[in-house]
């Protein structure tokens, strides 16, 4: 079956402005996963009685081209801010771990993974 | 995002992508043994491991018979030519055949052309030493052992292929086996660069 595209969903964002600290910088290649569980109730013989998804956090990863002249590269639980395309991805995450910084040339990175904050 | 960072990543974004799709097509440009390749006047081949070594050696820059600038260019470009071989008589014939040459652009020339051959090199990690410096290492056999372990190809092949290519499959072995490689492209990374300090030097 054919997929269908409906909207304008950005699945990935090759390249986006994010801000941290009120500093913007560059992230690339950003994959959002949006997780969810099921609870399932069976009765006592095992049959399905019902089943419920419980939405569950809005996870990033990605990686951030570091700003010329900064001096910190762990970025681990900055509040990064993030105004994408896709509106259900729009918000701020809090990062959780990130890479060492690798550079080539004038250019350093550092991918990480993150979380988008409830409030 | 306020609305001047907004109007600025508009004007930055098409150039970004546009960036990377050539990039994109550049790697694919290595993978073509049908392109050819100049280094001024001169057609040279992509520069393979076993060139690089070559080059590499102590002395073979060095002009024995005086500071003739032409010398060493020369050398340089007997390397890299699709007609090397290590014969003296033919290094000897290809200076004889050159030897009108300007020197002058050349080594800028040359800088490119290694560049180029290195655009692909692994990204350097940022943990430094106590002292501060990087300290130099021998890479050439963690290349062949990484290679040879994952395909199998031999020492020779590996030594045979460009620099480049080698860096490409590198950097995907790597991925495959669970490492985090950035990636990295010079021109899209100059323009994100550019990008923030412009979007900073306003705040």
């Amino acid at each position: 079956m054919a997929i269908t595209s409906d909207g304008t969903q950005a699945f990935g964002i090759d390249a986006s402005p994010v801000t941290i600290n009120a500093v913007t910088y560059v992230c690339e290649g950003m994959n959002f996963s949006f997780t969810g569980t099921r609870a399932d109730i069976n009765d006592s013989n095992g049959e399905p009685l019902g089943s419920t998804v419980i939405p569950g956090r809005i996870e990033v990863s990605g990686t951030l081209q570091l700003a010329a002249g900064t001096t910190v590269s762990d970025v681990r639980q900055q509040s990064m801010t993030l105004t994408a395309t896709n509106g259900s991805t729009t918000g701020t995450y809090t990062i959780v771990d990130c890479s060492e910084a690798q550079s080539q040339g004038d250019y350093v990175k550092v991918s990480f993974n993150g979380y988008k904050q409830i409030n | 995002m306020d609305d001047r960072v907004a109007k600025l990543w508009a004007e930055y974004s098409p150039r970004i992508e546009k960036a990377k799709a050539e990039d994109g097509r550049d790697r694919h440009r290595h993978f073509c043994d049908y392109l050819e390749e100049r280094v001024g006047d001169f057609v040279a081949v992509p520069l393979t491991l076993s060139r690089y070594l070559l080059l590499s050696q102590e002395g073979l820059f060095e002009d024995e018979e005086g500071d003739d600038a032409r010398i060493p260019v020369l050398r340089f470009l007997w390397v890299i030519s699709p007609d090397f071989s290590p014969e003296q008589e033919d290094a000897a014939r290809f200076v004889r055949k050159n030897r009108n040459i300007d020197p002058t652009p050349y080594p800028n020339l040359i800088r490119e052309y290694l560049d180029n051959a290195f655009r692909y090199s692994p990204p350097r990690r940022e943990t430094k030493t106590n002292t501060g410096k990087a300290t130099p290492k021998e890479w050439v056999s963690s290349i062949v052992d990484l290679i040879a372990s994952e395909y199998s190809w031999t020492e020779q092949a590996i030594l045979d292929l460009p620099i480049t290519r080698l860096f490409l499959y590198v950097k995907r072995i790597r991925v495959r086996l669970g490492s985090n490689e950035t990636d990295f492209s010079s021109e899209a990374d100059r323009l994100q660069a550019e990008f923030m300090r412009r979007a900073n030097e306003q705040n």
